[in-house]
C-alpha cells in the first residue's frame, strides 16, 4: 500500500502546475508545515491550505507556465504517517522574455503525509535548494505582472 | 515458555508493520532511488547499503569515462569497491542532481527488475562552463534479502551528454588534489 502515498505527492505537484488551488488544498492537512528557507522563503512556518495556496496564487499563475518535474520518490511509511524524499526540477516559463524564457529551480523535497480515511494528505513540505539556472529575472517579471493585475483589480 | 514465545511473537508483529505495509515495488524503487540521493549527500555507507553485500555488476560500458563498470568483462564489485570508485569523482563537484523518472518496476518472487530515465546535472564552478549533463536510462536488477531489496545489477545507458564534457575530469582532479 504505497501507491496511494506516491499518487498524493504526484497529484499535489501536478495540481500546483495547473494552478488548481482547490485540488491542492484537498491534498493538504488543515495544519501544514512549510519550509522554503533554503531558497529565501523566510523561516519555516505553520500555515493553512488556504493561506499557502493564496500565496502561490499571487505568484505562480503569472508565469506563462510552471512545471514541477518530480522524481526518485523514496517512501518510508510508518502506520498512518509517511515520509517521502524526492528530487525536483521546477521550470518557470515566460515566452519571449528578454534574457531567455526559462528558469530552472532545482533541489530535493522532504515531505510528510498523514492518512486521512482512504486518503493520504501532505502535512509538511521542505524544499532543499541546490541550484538555479537559466534566466533569473523571470521571477521578478512574474511578480511585476502580479502587481499589475492587483492594481487593475483594485482600480476596477 | 509460552509467555516468552507470545512476547517474542508480539515483538515481531510490532516491528514488522512498517515494512509490511510498503509494497515490494516501492521498496525496490526506494533502493534504486536511494543510490543517487545518498551519493549526492556524500553518505557513502547508505549508498553501499543499497547494493547486495555479495556484490553487484555495474555496467557503464556506454560511458567510457565512468569511474567504475567500464570493463567489458563486467566483474562483480563489492559495495565498498563501487562507492570507492564513485568517491574518486563525485565529491569533486559543487553539486549534483540525479533526477530520475519514467520508472517501471516488476517483481517476480525474490527478484526484481526496473527501468528508469536519468537526467543527471553536475555543477562545478571553473573557468569554463560550470555544468555537465548526462542523460540516459538505467536498468537495475535486485534481490530480496533478509535486509531488504538489494541491487545486484546496474546498467547506465548514455543517450546524450551536453554542456561542459570536461567537468568529470576537473572533478576527479579536484578530489585527487584534496580540494573538495
Amino acid at each position: 500500500m504505497s501507491v496511494e502515498i506516491t499518487n498524493s505527492v504526484s497529484r499535489f505537484f501536478a495540481s500546483v502546475d495547473r494552478c488548481d488551488w482547490p485540488a491542492v488544498q484537498a491534498l493538504m492537512t488543515e495544519q501544514f508545515h512549510v519550509d522554503y528557507s533554503s531558497y529565501g522563503g523566510g523561516p519555516a512556518s505553520e500555515v493553512s491550505p488556504e493561506g499557502l495556496t493564496a500565496a502561490w496564487a499571487g505568484f505562480l499563475p503569472y508565469f506563462d507556465s510552471v512545471h514541477h518535474q518530480i522524481g526518485n520518490l523514496i517512501v518510508e511509511q510508518n502506520g498512518d504517517t509517511a515520509e517521502v524524499r524526492c528530487h525536483g526540477m521546477a521550470s518557470h516559463f515566460i515566452a519571449e522574455h528578454p534574457g531567455g524564457d526559462l528558469q530552472f529551480v532545482v533541489g530535493t523535497y522532504d515531505l510528510e503525509l498523514k492518512r486521512d480515511g482512504a486518503d493520504w494528505k501532505l502535512s509538511s513540505m521542505r524544499f532543499n535548494f541546490k541550484y538555479a539556472s537559466g534566466n533569473q529575472t523571470l521571477a521578478a517579471e512574474a511578480q511585476r505582472r502580479a502587481a499589475e493585475a492587483n492594481s487593475e483589480t483594485s482600480n476596477a | 515458555m509460552l509467555k516468552s514465545t507470545a512476547i517474542a511473537l508480539a515483538a515481531v508483529a510490532f516491528a514488522a508493520p512498517a515494512l509490511a505495509e510498503m509494497s515490494d515495488e516501492q521498496q525496490v524503487l526506494n533502493a534504486i532511488n536511494n543510490v543517487g540521493y545518498f551519493a549526492e549527500q556524500g553518505d557513502w555507507d547508505q549508498v553501499a547499503a543499497q547494493f547486495h553485500p555479495e556484490g553487484a555488476v555495474l555496467d557503464y560500458t556506454s560511458y567510457a569515462n565512468a569511474s567504475a563498470g567500464t570493463s567489458a568483462d563486467l566483474p562483480t564489485l563489492l559495495p565498498a569497491e563501487i562507492v570507492a570508485a564513485w568517491q574518486t569523482v563525485l565529491p569533486g563537484y559543487d553539486r549534483t542532481h540525479h533526477l530520475m523518472g519514467t520508472e517501471s518496476v516488476s517483481v517476480d518472487g525474490d527478484t526484481a527488475t526496473t527501468t528508469a530515465n536519468i537526467y543527471a546535472t553536475h555543477i562545478l564552478e571553473n573557468e569554463g562552463e560550470d555544468t555537465w549533463i548526462f542523460i540516459g536510462d538505467y536498468q537495475h536488477e535486485l534481490e530480496k534479502t533478509d535486509d531488504g531489496w538489494k541491487i545486484t545489477f546496474m546498467r547506465a545507458n548514455l543517450r546524450a551528454q551536453f554542456a561542459n564534457e570536461n567537468l568529470p575530469a576537473l572533478a576527479t582532479e579536484r578530489v585527487a588534489a584534496g580540494n573538495n
